[in-house]
């Protein structure tokens, strides 16, 4: 019998981490033993989540595609729902809904640069391209990740962050915007920070998630470093419910944000009307 | 001329009830099952049919409040094999555009598909009311297209045509009476503000007119226009907790709420009434033709019209504007 989409499947807590003050980390596993072998998905896809009780929301699957059984999402507390999600535990169960969504085309770009400016929790959906291309390291060039928070409280995916710091052929930046007594890292804001760097637009890709005002900043360096609109990608946020292009919240143009997107390159982004 | 089939009241009711559960609009203007074919009004009525493929609140699942996985309950579709009585033109082609959201074969609604598959279309040519306009998109109050049989009411009974295979199925069942020629299907109005549809391109290009903001100061933002919008398929999904059963629903939700966009950190692309309102043309007049030739999101009924508390026509005014602005860029040109 057909299955209703929107009946989520259970998933089980493995483990919670608490990246900020407000930001928790969930992995977790799909209970069904067939779902969770036959699960795939692609860097930038989504998901919807729940707290039994409490209702859905939508968040990037931000773990290593090359682990699917071990699924991961990153939430901030900003609602009842999340507020709802924050109280659960490892061996709590879940609701589980997706994959959903168009990946970023992490195919298209082997052989070329990569560059990375992430800001706060829009780290979360360009975690699965870092573990892409540290997967399949021989099949990039080289990789920059510029990554700022407001404060060094802020920086989430500590271990991550160690593991890509000594990866061949990679340089991570990490800067915040105002340090503390204890910080001896970079301060200033990420696309200051990432105009500093200047990595090479030359046979490069660039990628940018982050805060709305992070984005709208970040556009121009990369544009000034010479990225042509092709080349910079992002992945919208808009408000979802379904995932499945039938709810009609994320209509923005001809387009479902949920299903022709989340993500887009600049050029597409030109071409929608400008509602954000 | 091809032709239609008389049949009388009796025969038709007997027939219908003999393949199942029988809906009509009952006196409130909503669908509801009943025993007995009733006296159907001029015009269509107050709620669109698609309540009962699409419902206002329709549950997922269920579960009690600490409940195992293994102890969700999913609802089952409803596959009562029936008919519903009494549906206009206006109300079944809009259910051709439900169809591209809820049969999409990537992830089929299996609650719509059943009903779709269960419930037989029988149509009741109709007397349009003053806000219809239905002419328009090119077909009229018999139209047949988009219902498994039309039914057009004469003294005594009907003179039905089948509209689908499956109604002509159907017809062969009813003892029928003579065969009469059908005349020419009946154009639907054209009102005196129509002007002609608008470009798709022409709305889009016109994205950032002034005229959304004029339009925005005379709208609440109620949302009546939505709710009531044969076409309409928005919705939330949220959880509902009474006396420790936990239900997780699929509850109508519309465009013109300011809420409907808001993200749970705040930022809401949609915070003003002009934008909501020109996302409510754009989306029926430019995306949903770009994005399926041949479809519109608005089918003519006139319920945003006759239900609208401040007495607007939006669509009317819109395309006034879009008519002034097309002669000014002619006369330009």
């Amino acid at each position: 019998m057909l299955r209703d989409p929107l009946l989520p499947l259970a998933a089980r807590i493995s483990e919670r981490v608490d990246e900020t003050a407000d930001t928790v980390t969930f992995h977790f596993e799909l209970l069904d033993e067939a779902e969770r072998k036959a699960f795939r998905y692609l860097p930038g896809q989504f998901a919807e989540i729940s707290a039994f009780g409490e209702g859905e929301s939508t968040f990037v699957i931000a773990g290593d595609p090359a682990k699917p059984e071990r699924l991961t999402v990153t939430t901030k507390r900003v609602g009842a729902h999340t507020e709802a999600l924050h109280h659960l535990y490892a061996g709590a169960i879940i609701g589980f809904r997706g994959p959903y969504g168009k990946a970023f085309p992490v195919a298209e770009w082997k052989g070329k640069d990569i560059v990375i400016a992430g800001g706060g929790i829009g780290l979360a959906p360009l975690k699965p391209i870092v573990c892409h291309i540290l997967n399949h390291r021989a099949d990039y060039g080289k990789l920059t990740i510029v990554y700022g928070a407001r404060s060094p409280g802020d920086l989430m995916y500590a271990t991550d962050r160690e593991i890509w710091a000594k990866a061949p052929n990679t340089e991570l930046v990490v800067t915040v915007d105002k340090g503390d007594a204890n910080w001896k890292g970079r301060e200033g804001f990420v696309p200051a920070v990432l105009r500093a760097a200047a990595p090479s637009a030359q046979n490069a890709v660039a990628i940018t998630c982050g805060p709305p005002i992070m984005i709208k900043l970040t556009l121009p360096v990369f544009k000034d470093l010479g990225f042509p609109a092709e080349r910079i990608f992002t992945t919208l946020e808009m408000k979802m419910k379904c995932g499945l292009g039938q709810c009609g919240r994320c209509n923005i143009g001809p387009f479902y944000v949920c299903k022709d997107g989340p993500v887009f390159s600049v050029a597409q982004l030109q071409q929608l009307p400008q509602e954000f | 001329m091809a032709d239609g089939m008389r049949l009388s009241r009796e025969s038709l009711q007997a027939a219908l009830r003999q393949r199942g559960a029988l809906w009509a609009p009952n006196d409130a203007g909503h669908w509801s099952q009943v025993e007995a074919l009733p006296e159907l009004g001029p015009i269509r009525p107050r709620r669109p049919v698609k309540d009962l493929f699409t419902p206002p609140r329709r549950e997922i699942a269920r579960w009690k409040a600490g409940a195992g996985p293994a102890e969700i309950e999913p609802a089952q579709p409803d596959q009562t094999p029936g008919s519903v009585f009494g549906v206009r033109p206006c109300d079944a082609r809009a259910l051709l555009l439900l169809d591209r959201a809820f049969l999409q074969p990537s992830c089929v609604d299996p609650h719509y598909k059943a009903r779709r598959e269960n419930l037989l279309l029988i149509g009741v040519a109709c007397q349009p009311g003053p806000n219809c306009y239905c002419g328009v998109f090119g077909f009229g109050p018999d139209d047949k297209d988009a219902v498994d049989v039309m039914l057009t009411p004469e003294a005594g009974g009907f003179v039905a045509q089948a509209g689908s295979p499956r109604g002509q199925a159907f017809l062969a069942t009813v003892p029928a009476g003579a065969a009469v020629p059908l005349a020419a299907p009946r154009p639907g109005p054209q009102p005196e503000w129509w002007t002609g549809l608008p470009d798709p391109k022409a709305l889009y290009a016109n994205f950032d007119h002034p005229m959304w903001h004029e339009l925005g100061i005379s709208c609440m933002n109620c949302g009546v226009c939505t709710q009531y919008c044969p076409t309409c398929q928005c919705f939330t999904i949220d959880d509902e907790s009474f006396k420790g059963e936990i239900q997780r629903l699929r509850i109508v939700d519309n465009c013109q709420r300011s809420d409907f966009t808001r993200m749970a950190g705040g930022h809401n692309p949609r915070q003003v009434a002009a934008s909501r309102l020109r996302q409510r043309v754009l989306h029926k007049f430019s995306y949903i033709p770009t994005q399926n030739p041949g479809l519109l999101g608005c089918t003519g009924c006139g319920r945003c019209v006759d239900l609208c508390p401040l007495d607007r026509h939006l669509f009317a005014d819109v395309f006034e504007i879009m008519k002034r602005i097309n002669q000014e860029a002619e006369r330009v040109a």
